[in-house]
């Protein structure tokens, strides 16, 4: 499963023929939503220094 | 070019997986006849035969013949009445049969195999007669993962849900009667081969059952488990293919997250589905058109049908005639996650998290 937060997805979407996705406008939002939603279910914080951490487990988040 | 397995139905639930996996690694089941007897209290008139459109004349399942077995069993006591072992049947019913999905399975009504929603060793259940309800997998993940040492971590986790003893089953346990493992091995020749080729998905398994053990009550682990094994043969019919296939590059599963249906990456999420169906399709064609030829079965529709009940594919009705894109539910994420996370590892910066492809390969 692809969510699109490599830096080299842009290029294999490409080669998988998945057609004009915008770096910015779809991929970059799309992994967006992704962590977002990593934070609604608190599996993902932000932390003070501007870093989103990933826990397996709510109880792991600080 | 030969599969490695031949998937004998397509329409494969969770919860028939599960089954099969269970019965694999005991190597059998029970046939839990009484029990089925007490859940199934509902009158049924048979449906062919001489007594067609009216109750058995001799169904056990009746009030009265049911009472009195118990009672000649000495499951009764003289103080309960027949109407209070009705409450008790629909109590054991309600629970036994919390997804609607018991039937009578017994004489005089037609065999029918029960997969009890349930991990209790002792309720492991299926129709002797009857060609598994879970296609097969059962058999393919058991003796795949017990090819690997990771995979016998996943294997050993099985087992420690399976021993425990649920309520569910100390409920049902004065219906069980003394009966024999009703034996099914299938032997499985392939097996290093496809560990081979899963060990990273075989990894992440391991990574789960890891997780998951002492962090939740048995019937979560047991549920969440089950979803990782469901993702790991929709994974291994996709890797599989491919390798016969010679297909250039891995077909991706592009989840899409916006919630806009209208966006472009809804629509090549859409595609990724397309893809991987035509990629299984493709190797059907390349299995029949061998010499000799090979059936390995319908594996697009398993992918289709399995991958929704996994919560990976959306729309999930199987009428909606919405395109089909890939957006997985929150316990999929859920098991997405903890399978990422080796045993030491607590927090992962984002950008490391492994939840796709390439880096994020530990799936797919």
């Amino acid at each position: 499963m692809v969510v699109g937060g490599e830096p080299d997805d842009p290029q294999r979407f490409r080669e998988a023929g998945f057609g004009n996705l915008q770096e910015d406008d779809d991929i970059a939002a799309n992994v967006t939503a992704f962590r977002e939603r990593l934070e609604d279910l608190q599996l993902a914080v932000r932390l003070s220094d501007g870093e989103h951490r990933c826990a397996a487990l709510p109880e792991d988040l600080p | 070019m030969q599969p490695p397995f031949k998937l004998k139905r397509p329409k494969v639930k969770p919860v028939h997986l599960a089954t099969g996996v269970f019965v694999a690694r005991q190597g059998g089941f029970f046939q839990l006849k009484r029990l089925n007897r007490v859940a199934m209290h509902q009158l049924k008139v048979m449906t062919t035969g001489q007594h067609k459109g009216r109750v058995h004349p001799d169904d056990p399942y009746t009030s009265e013949k049911l009472f009195q077995e118990l009672r000649d069993a000495g499951v009764l006591s003289d103080r309960v009445s027949r109407e209070q072992m009705e409450i008790v049947r629909r109590a054991v019913h309600q629970f036994i049969a919390n997804d609607q999905a018991a039937f009578h399975g017994y004489w005089p009504h037609r065999p029918f195999g029960n997969d009890y929603t349930t991990s209790d060793t002792r309720l492991v259940t299926m129709d002797a007669g009857h060609a598994p309800t879970d296609g097969g997998l059962g058999v393919l993940l058991v003796s795949a993962l017990s090819a690997t040492p990771e995979g016998n971590k996943v294997l050993i986790g099985i087992d420690s849900i399976l021993a425990a003893n649920s309520a569910l089953g100390d409920l049902a346990s004065p219906f069980f009667e003394e009966e024999e493992l009703t034996l099914r091995t299938v032997p499985f020749p392939d097996a290093q081969e496809l560990a081979t080729l899963m060990a990273p998905q075989t990894a992440a398994l391991s990574n789960l059952t890891a997780r998951l053990a002492d962090n939740f009550t048995l019937e979560t682990q047991a549920r969440l488990l089950v979803l990782g094994l469901c993702l790991w043969v929709l994974t291994c019919i996709l890797r599989w293919s491919e390798r016969a296939c010679a297909t250039p590059f891995p077909r991706l599963l592009l989840a899409d997250f916006s919630q806009r249906p209208r966006r472009p990456v809804r629509r090549a999420s859409w595609i990724s589905v397309v893809q991987a169906r035509r990629q299984l399709t493709d190797y059907k064609v390349l299995c029949e058109r061998a010499d000799p030829p090979e059936s390995p079965g319908n594996w697009a529709d398993l992918f289709d049908f399995l991958g929704k009940r996994a919560g990976l594919i959306q729309p999930r009705s199987d009428t909606s005639r919405a395109r089909k894109y890939i957006e997985p539910m929150p316990d999929t994420i859920r098991v997405l996650l903890m399978s990422c996370f080796r045993s030491e590892e607590h927090l992962l910066p984002f950008g490391e998290l492994r939840v796709g492809c390439g880096k994020l390969g530990l799936w797919l």
